[in-house]
């Protein structure tokens, strides 16, 4: 819980004793910044008022002035307002023009310190700088530095990072990180554990980002345009393509149509791709004593994601249908304390770009650490030439689930279709009016949905290493989950009357981190149950019954 | 602990031991029911949505008499499925209810079409709290639910006495207090 003292009354700072402790404020140039932003809003706004007529030129000046000393004397205020610093075991932030919030955060309950910044704020040398702690935390409850010098920016990474390791003494500090592997020398190291290959460019197109490229390329062409009221699909050029159009037979239009989306989105998501992941660079550093990840990247808006070792309880390998033909994956941390609201186009977990298959479960082995041993002998992980460990994500065989699952997952696709067909088939014989092939159209669906429900139990699997259980299941996006035995907070076992019948349950790990749940979906109910208790030795073992007593694994 | 990871990992996974027993593995149900009352306080909850779905049916039914007029039909079927439900549904829930907290856990098993087994350590619990609607107070019924540190996580045990939930609220509090760590 971010704890919020509310003190009696501000006390006046800058009388504190200890020097070190003394408040700070944000850096004077968010005030240049927002005065940039301000004019941009401004020019766009002028331009369209004044290409559309009927407002005077100096009627749009004034606004302008008066729209940009507004924003600039509003920030001037919030900068007045907001100071925050660093004592000895905590983090105080007051912010706040009405309703003034004092924050004051343990430092040993920060896990991650995040510098972002876009290009204004990169021009004026400045960085947001954003403070996670352990926390689920709401929008309004981020705490976030906006803006601080990019050298402070720095320093602040370091001091709260460190500080938050001091306190946490040894006996809090979880389990793994005492047995990870000492593979750093003492002191300061930082080894780079993936860079930029920019021939992983050719997953992107295969990514959601190539949907989002139409966008892209349409916003950046479109949007601009039409401000300055030039709206293309009024130009000569576009009309002259429409009447063409308009002259052919509908299906030539549309698969034109098609194919230039098609073009659009690859070309954009290719933009998107550079811009995101240009200088990536994924670091593992070892600071007197404090293991952290760093993901540094970015073209524009540059993004830096530290992340400690402790604060880590698995890996994500995400593989998106498209992206799973072309042989690519994506790869997230699981980690405890990142913020629940990753927005749907870029999560704030994500550790590599969209990669080949091999790269993300090297990534990943060497994340978790590398003292896995290899279970299966030789057939995975005997290819990998780095000399890292086995991947929990690829090593492990992965035992399948019974066939009923296979029967589930038929009828939920199927059934739909069928029930589909059959309103269909009982409107096309009430109503004359109504296609009477209509519903042989969506039987024609069964032969397509099959496959998919094919392969969604075939990618169904769940398996254990020495330190992490994995779980893989689905097929629009296959996800597979290595998450540590010793991050898992408690087991539910759901069975509806179906799956009881088909003597399936679903098995659930709930952990801190990530998405908070992890799935063995439809996995054999005794084999669940035996892989749940194996997988957190004692938990779930008194209550489990057995016909065969004698079996006391537990007896000394 | 130690024992299990230092067993070979080979097997694991592979329901070795459910083989080498030879018969079925599962959760025994968990010891103590909740309070009877609880089947009169899920009734009241029913009805609560149920009167003003039947009463809505009926009311469109009325309305659209002149366009409709088999309409009644269909708003008997729904007072029926409403009725089976509100008569079915707590009973059901009260018979799959079980609660059981040793030292070492909480293990909850709930539901009716699904049910759901539940297990959280004692060492992971970051915080029980004890809740009590106007109606449940009316029956005497209080709710206890733990947290852990996964969104997911929180166990709750419903329709317990509520002297019985007081109780139970001061031991966990007491018991998870005793075990250090930040239960992440």
């Amino acid at each position: 819980m971010t704890e919020r003292i509310d003190l009696p009354s501000a006390p006046a700072a800058p009388d504190e004793p200890a020097a070190t402790d003394r408040w700070e404020r944000l850096d004077r140039r968010t005030l240049a910044v927002n005065a940039v932003y301000a004019t941009g809003v401004a020019i766009a706004a002028g331009t369209g008022a004044v290409t559309r007529g009927g407002i005077q030129l100096w009627l749009v000046l004034l606004g302008a002035v008066v729209l940009i000393g507004g924003w600039v004397a509003l920030d001037l205020l919030r900068w007045m307002k907001t100071r925050y610093r660093i004592t000895g075991e905590r983090f105080e932030l007051h912010t706040g023009l009405l309703f003034r919030t004092r924050r004051s955060i343990p430092t040993e309950r920060i896990r991650s310190v995040d510098a972002i910044a876009n290009p204004v704020q990169r021009v004026f040398g400045v960085t947001v700088v954003k403070i996670g702690t352990g926390e689920k935390a709401g929008k309004d409850d981020e705490i976030k530095l906006d803006v601080v010098a990019r050298q402070t920016g720095d320093a602040l990474r370091g001091t709260l990072l460190r500080r938050a390791r001091q306190v946490q003494s040894a006996p809090a500090a979880s389990q793994e990180a005492g047995q990870a592997p000492p593979d750093e020398p003492a002191g300061d190291a930082e080894n780079a554990l993936a860079r930029i290959d920019w021939a992983w460019i050719r997953y992107a197109p295969l990514t959601l980002s190539s949907v989002l490229g139409i966008g892209v390329v349409f916003g950046v062409v479109y949007k601009p345009l039409e401000l300055l009221g030039l709206n293309p699909f009024q130009m000569g050029l576009v009309r002259e393509a429409i009447v063409e159009f308009e002259a052919h037979p509908l299906w030539v239009s549309i698969s034109v149509l098609a194919g230039a989306a098609l073009v659009l989105g690859v070309l954009g998501s290719l933009v998107l791709f550079v811009e995101a992941w240009w200088r990536f660079r994924l670091t593992h550093e070892n600071t007197e004593g404090t293991e952290t990840f760093r993901v540094r990247r970015g073209l524009l808006t540059t993004r830096s994601l530290t992340l400690e070792r402790r604060r880590l309880r698995g890996v994500e390998v995400a593989e998106p249908m498209l992206l799973r033909w072309g042989g690519g994956a994506r790869t997230y941390a699981v980690a405890t304390g990142m913020s629940e609201e990753n927005k749907s186009i870029e999560r704030t977990d994500t550790l590599l770009p969209p990669t080949p298959r091999a790269v993300s479960d090297r990534v990943a082995a060497e994340v978790l650490g590398s003292d896995v041993p290899d279970v299966t002998g030789s057939e995975a992980a005997g290819s990998e030439a780095t000399g890292a460990g086995a991947s929990p994500t690829s090593a492990v065989r992965l035992e399948s689930h019974p066939r009923a699952a296979l029967r589930r997952r038929m009828v939920w696709s199927l059934a739909p279709i069928v029930a589909f067909a059959a309103v269909l088939a009982g409107l096309g014989g009430v109503f004359d009016w109504f296609p009477g092939w209509a519903w042989w159209a969506a039987l024609a669906l069964l032969p397509v949905a099959a496959p998919f429900a094919r392969d969604a139990y075939r990618n169904l699997g769940h398996g254990l290493t020495e330190r992490y259980l994995v779980t893989r299941s689905g097929t629009g996006v296959r996800r597979t989950v290595a998450l540590q035995r010793s991050g898992v907070l408690g087991w539910t076992v759901r069975q509806s009357l179906l799956q009881r019948r088909a003597g399936l349950a679903t098995v659930t790990a709930t952990t801190a981190a990530g998405h908070g749940a992890y799935h063995v979906r439809d996995v054999g109910i005794e084999a669940g149950l035996v892989f749940a208790e194996r997988a957190v030795p004692d938990l779930l073992t008194p209550f489990l019954e057995r016909p065969d007593h004698l079996e006391d694994r537990h007896a000394h | 602990m130690t024992e299990w990871t230092t067993q070979p990992t080979g097997s694991i996974g592979q329901g070795a031991p459910a083989a080498a027993t030879g018969g079925t593995v599962r959760l025994r149900p968990p010891r103590h029911r909740v309070d009877p009352r609880a089947i009169w306080w899920w009734t009241t909850q029913w009805l609560g949505l149920a009167v003003p779905v039947i009463a809505g049916v009926w009311i469109a039914v009325a309305f659209t008499a002149g366009v409709l007029s088999y309409g009644w039909l269909i708003a008997l079927a729904v007072t029926l499925v409403v009725i089976a439900v509100v008569l079915v549904e707590p009973r059901w829930s009260y018979a799959v209810s079980r609660w059981e907290v040793t030292d070492e856990a909480v293990y909850t098993r709930t539901g009716w079409f699904v049910r759901r087994w539940r297990v959280a350590p004692m060492s992971r619990i970051q915080r029980v709290d004890n809740a009590r609607g106007p109606v449940q107070r009316l029956f005497g019924l209080s709710s206890v639910t733990v947290t852990t540190a996964s969104s997911a996580g929180a166990i709750s045990i419903d329709g317990l006495d509520h002297e019985l939930a007081r109780d139970l609220v001061e031991q966990l509090t007491r018991t998870t207090h005793a075990i250090p760590g930040d239960a992440t």
